[in-house]
């Protein structure tokens, strides 16, 4: 009886578990694709056309066929500066990037760090049959519909499992294609508004206003969620066109004098533009 | 692993040379000894957050103390509501509680060691105690001098369905032997690769090794080392919601799969020996001095999943489940015309319910995106967004003891006693794992946004900005606490024939102080360096007055004490700063209870009833606030609590060999007035920290102390309501016992948070007490008080003011959530069977839930922020703990 208790007991030491060395183990990273979406049966370009009434009523629709788009993102939420969002733009019949027309805003929740799942280049196609189109203050978007904080139905983002089941990352990302359109001030009138944005641009030789001030000051206690500075492109001053989520990564960094080259997501809600740098990386001081 | 294995070799490695010519003694002789109830590690929480939990004070002289720890310990039971501070766990007359915390580690100091701590004298706060001036939850004392074990050898073999499913262990003694020499050694090793809560593993080798001699029949030196590596996975509370969509109340949510493997993300590592060595010296036939020393090394480490500017890994993050998508509690939007009107919002929530109840995996933590993420933005050269840290609170223990006990005549005994306790508590946290990322920068990320990049007030340590960090580096915070205590007392007892008096005296001095390595940005002249010592004098005394009746004796007692407040409450932000709390003092409580216990034939029990009142209790609560992206301290002071109840142990005899057994409590315990509080956050400077602890009734007006609406709120995690009846029958060696007990009126955590006088997150209103208000409909006039007491009932904290002075007047708190009580069906059957050459086998089986009742909830907390408008609700969704299923316990124990 002894020997067979000693035996079981000897016998329990050898079930010392091994702890993994979980560095070693492969992690798939192929994922959160949907698979097959098949081809292209739409542009984002008649797209904007199709739903331009919901666009401009700041509301949504369901699209109850199979609808497939395609484009290139061209911003995400790196910084934080873009919420629950990536940015499209379509693709031009020579396979660049269309730069003659603003794209759509995709709007996905549940998972955040949407840059890792969706660089800048990427190419996406998207099912959007049970998905809704509209606008949020009339940028075109793509999304689901939900209750504001102000009890109002708005469009907002889809959930994840939607945006695995319908969205499908095509190829690696290719940010070579990813080229800004130049604006000035002149392009930033009223009657472009529809036609430019939601669009990755570029502004050369610009200054920032409020120099020495961070991009979005956070007060104490405050409920400031952003901020708005003016942008002086070629001499005009195009007031409260930068905005700064005060959640962005650079939200506390200082705004420095000089002229610059910014790029950025021009954006806009409802009548007015508005500048969205993807991160601190698309300004470029040029120290004048 | 190899750590243990390695250590158990060396302890079965021990010279058995020295086993000599073994004098066989049988110094212990408690009938259930070969029955393993394994309290204190089957059936306790192991999570150190947890160890107050449990109650483990078994008096042999009280039929009541003797029994709750084991019958209600599966609903984590708490003796008279206290916390486990207030118990004392000492070994060899040394107190191991934790000086910083108060609390006791099980797991810790004695995980494991059933067989080695068998040896347990447990007293109640009034008894002759021989050892120790007893706190008010009562004390237990361990012997562990190795000539105090009977001479032999045991073997066990244990299998069950808890936080682990196999143990071994073997414990050797060789008695005192002719040459005055007594050593023993036990060694156990506890595993599971899964426990019974899925995710959950465990790890654990436990060893002691003891060696006595008795030089002569003055003087004997003992010496015992002890320990017990470990490492386990464990497991989060979940709301109902998660609960329900995994199917079952044992879900849990820290671990998910990693390539296809189960990965946990809260792994305890601990690892705390103990060397300590007792001289006893008999200096006559009727004193006695036990002087002890003993030096603890704890190591304790607990990992954590964290994120850095990105979205809450978490899987039961509200953001993740149906709920979140509107208002489901609304009936205005959660109808069929509504949603029919709204198709894409019921799509979202069919959407999230079928992704959660589709696949296991899908609500667990996705490692394999973590690592995506982390791996995507190595690209970009940014920081790893996601990592598991490891937080780690060690701590060297120096503790001294010695007791005198003598008589001063045949009616007269005395204890006299001084402790000395010196703690060097180290808190600190490590990189554990980067999960593919190739960069970390030690600055606090959550400030960045707020501050900027080029700010001091962005780093963790201003004399190493923005230091890389690898895996295993020090990051974000290091500090160590101080504690010395020296502590003196005394007991006498006189008996007058059936009469006895016991009255004891305490007098206490503590010292604390922190001492900051790292120079923080947001505290930078108060981070590093040492804080300055506290110093608090505290003491006491009790009496007992005890009259004998024939077989029965009726007791009153009453104490007062005051005694010094925790070092783990007393600083504002512990891991960056050197502040102390606000109004730091001693706390301090008196207490008064009377009993009558019997012995008449068959029928024997007792019945008690106590009441205490405590005053300027401090407490503090730290949680992570979601909304801010701060970690949050919340210090309350001069907090007032009251605890009363009425206690019963009955026990009758059947027949001979059928005894039926009835146990119960009520009580109520409670938090009595609406104490001071202090906030902090982690990430703020001083002029955040000066806005949210803002008070001002009355707008513009002078600020006023901040309070936390507290008053009637109950002790949480503990039923105040508990009640047993049992059978225990034996026959020729068997033992049986079944026991059917009803639990009731647990209550969960509040939240202070919500509670705070100026909280906007809580709803907290304020009236000012001149209003009143007319309905012209009903005729009836509203006030102040009427109204605050409304805004309570209704879910929110208010309060009335001084329309003037804006002085608050009184304060109301919503109740906290009390859970469903219920019935737990418990049984063991054992035997022990006599084998040839004083062998003898033991087996045991216990079943705890035999019913399966799955819906028992132990406890849980609310979550700390404000409802959203129009979709979750954080006051609908309290997280719960839940008492086990079904469980059983077989051990198999051979002495030869």
């Amino acid at each position: 009886m002894k020997k067979v208790f000693l035996a079981l007991f000897a016998g329990t030491l050898t079930l010392a578990s091994c702890m993994n060395d979980w560095d070693t183990e492969m992690v798939d990273n192929d994922l959160y694709s949907a698979e097959n979406i098949g081809e292209p049966t739409t542009t984002l370009s008649k797209l904007r056309k199709d739903y331009a009434s919901v666009i401009e009523g700041q509301s949504y629709t369901l699209v109850n066929k199979d609808e497939i788009v395609e484009g290139i993102v061209v911003a995400n939420d790196i910084s934080g500066n873009i919420y629950q969002s990536i940015f499209i733009q379509g693709v031009a019949e020579d396979g660049t990037l269309d730069t003659s027309e603003g794209g759509f805003g995709v709007s996905i929740k549940g998972i955040g760090c949407l840059y890792a799942i969706y660089p800048v280049g990427q190419k996406v196609r998207i099912n959007l049959k049970d998905l809704y189109v509209g606008s949020y203050g009339k940028s075109p978007r793509i999304g689901m519909p939900y209750i504001n904080t102000n009890g109002a139905m708005r469009l907002g983002p889809m959930t994840f499992p939607m945006m695995q089941s319908h969205i499908q990352k095509i190829g690696k990302p290719n940010v070579n294609m990813v080229q800004a359109r130049e604006i000035t001030a002149d392009d930033l009138s009223a009657n472009n508004i529809d036609k430019i944005t939601p669009m990755l641009v570029v502004m050369k030789n610009v200054t920032i206003s409020d120099a020495g001030w961070p991009y979005a000051h956070w007060e104490a206690g405050g409920d400031v969620y952003s901020e708005y500075h003016d942008i002086t492109i070629g001499g005009v001053k195009k007031s409260q066109l930068l905005y700064t989520s005060t959640s962005s990564t650079f939200a506390g960094d200082t705004i420095k004098p000089g002229k610059k080259t910014i790029y950025g997501l021009l954006n806009r809600y409802s009548s007015s533009y508005q500048l969205s740098l993807r991160s601190i990386d698309d300004i470029i001081e040029l120290g004048e | 692993m190899r750590k243990g294995v390695t250590l158990m070799a060396a302890a079965l490695c021990l010279s058995t040379g020295a086993f000599a010519q073994v004098v066989k003694t049988d110094t212990i002789s408690a009938e259930n000894e070969d029955f393993d109830f394994s309290l204190t590690e089957g059936q306790i929480d192991e999570d150190a957050e947890a160890a107050s939990t449990i109650t483990t004070i078994s008096s042999s002289k009280d039929p009541y103390l003797s029994e709750i720890g084991f019958q209600w310990s599966a609903m984590r039971f708490k003796y008279r509501a206290l916390d486990n501070a207030y118990v004392g766990n000492y070994i060899n007359g040394i107190k191991f509680n934790n000086a910083e915390s108060g609390r006791f580690s099980f797991s810790g100091i004695t995980g494991g060691l059933n067989d080695a701590t068998r040896n347990k004298t447990g007293v109640g706060n009034y008894e002759q105690n021989k050892f120790s001036y007893s706190p008010l939850g009562g004390v237990t004392d361990i012997d562990i001098r190795a000539s105090h074990y009977a001479a032999g050898n045991k073997i066990g073999l244990a299998g069950t369905n808890r936080n682990y499913v196999l143990r071994a262990n073997y414990t050797y003694a060789t008695g005192l032997m002719e040459n005055g020499w007594a050593f023993m050694g036990s060694v156990a090793y506890r595993w599971a690769h899964q426990g019974v809560i899925e995710g959950t593993f465990y790890n654990s080798f436990s060893f002691m090794l003891g060696a006595e001699k008795q030089f002569n029949d003055k003087h004997s030196l003992s010496f015992n080392v002890w320990g017990a590596p470990t490492e386990r996975g464990q497991q989060v509370a979940a709301t109902e919601e998660a609960y329900a969509l995994a199917g079952s109340h044992y879900y849990n949510a820290a671990w998910g799969y990693q390539n296809g493997k189960k990965r946990n993300s809260r792994v305890v590592t601990e690892f705390s020996p103990s060397f300590l060595t007792t001289w006893d010296w008999k200096i006559n036939e009727d004193t006695k001095l036990a002087t002890s020393a003993a030096v603890t090394f704890m190591n304790y480490a607990s990992t954590r999943l964290a994120y850095n500017n990105a979205y809450n890994p978490m899987p039961t993050y509200y953001k993740n489940l149906p709920s979140s998508i509107f208002n489901v509690y609304d009936e205005n939007f959660n109808n069929a015309d509504w949603l029919g009107d709204n198709p894409g919002v019921l799509s979202q929530w069919q959407n999230l319910y079928g992704y959660w109840t589709g696949d296991k995996a899908h609500r667990q933590i996705q490692w394999d995106q973590l690592y995506a993420v982390n791996e995507a933005n190595n690209a970009t050269g940014g920081d790893a967004r996601y990592y598991v840290e490891k937080r780690h609170n060690n701590q060297t223990v120096f503790n001294l003891s010695s007791i005198l006990n003598g008589k001063i005549n045949k009616r007269s005994t005395y204890t006299l006693g001084v402790n000395v306790n010196s703690t060097k508590g180290m808190h600190y946290n490590t990189m554990d794992d980067l999960l593919g990322a190739t960069t970390f920068h030690d600055y606090d990320n959550y400030s960045l946004n707020k501050y900027g990049s080029t700010s001091s007030y962005i780093q963790n340590d201003m004399d190493n900005p923005n230091r890389l960090i690898k895996e295993g580096d020090k990051f974000g915070y290091d500090y160590n606490i101080y504690v010395n205590k020296v502590k003196g007392f005394g007991q006498n007892q006189w008996q007058f024939g059936d009469f006895t008096i016991n009255y004891s005296a305490d007098i206490e001095g503590t010292w604390m102080e922190r001492e900051g390595l790292m120079r923080n940005g947001r505290c930078m002249n108060y981070s590093k360096g040492k804080s300055g010592v506290a110093s608090f004098l505290g003491g006491g005394g009790k009496l007992m007055l005890e009259q004998k009746i024939a077989t029965s004796r009726l007791y009153v007692a009453g104490s007062i004490e005051s005694q010094a407040p925790l070092a783990y409450n007393s600083f504002v932000a512990p891991r960056i700063q050197n502040n102390y709390v606000n109004d730091l003092k001693n706390e301090w409580f008196w207490n008064v209870e009377a009993g009558y216990q019997w012995y008449f034939g068959p029928v024997s029990g007792k019945v008690s009833g106590y009441y205490t009142k405590f005053n300027d209790v401090t407490q503090q609560t730290t949680f992570y606030n979601d909304d801010f992206s701060y970690l949050t301290y919340l210090t309350m002071t001069g907090i007032k609590q009251e605890y009363k109840g009425l206690e019963a142990a009955i026990s009758v005899k059947l027949a001979r060999n059928l005894k039926l057994n009835l146990l119960g409590t009520i009580s109520d315990a409670k938090y009595t007035n609406n104490p001071n509080a202090q906030l902090s956050y982690e990430g703020s400077d001083p002029e955040l920290v000066n806005m949210i602890n803002a008070f001002t009734p009355i707008k513009d007006g002078t600020n006023q102390p901040l309070l936390v609406f507290m008053k009637n709120v109950k002790m949480d995690s503990t039923p105040l309501t508990a009640a047993s009846v049992g059978l225990s029958y034996n026959i020729n060696g068997w033992y049986f016992d079944a026991n059917l007990n009803y639990y009731d009126r647990v209550y969960i955590s509040a939240s202070r948070y919500l509670r705070l006088s100026n909280s906007t997150e809580g709803g907290v209103q304020g009236f000012a007490n001149n209003i009143l208000e007319y309905n012209v409909n009903t005729g009836t006039t509203t006030n102040a008080w009427a109204k605050a007491k409304a805004s309570a009932a209704e879910g929110h904290a208010a309060y009335v003011y001084d329309s003037e002075t804006g002085e608050v007047l009184d304060g109301y708190s919503p109740e906290s959530e009390k859970c469903k009580g219920g019935f737990m069906l418990d049984a063991s059957i054992g035997k022990s069977i006599n084998l040839r050459d004083g062998k003898r086998l033991s087996i045991n089986l216990q079943v705890q839930n035999i019913t399966n009742n799955t819906d028992m909830r132990t406890g849980g907390y609310e979550q700390n922020r404000k409802d959203r408008t129009y979709d979750y609700k954080f006051s609908k969704n309290s997280y719960y703990y839940y008492a086990n299923a079904i469980n059983a316990f077989l051990n198999v124990s051979l002495k030869f």
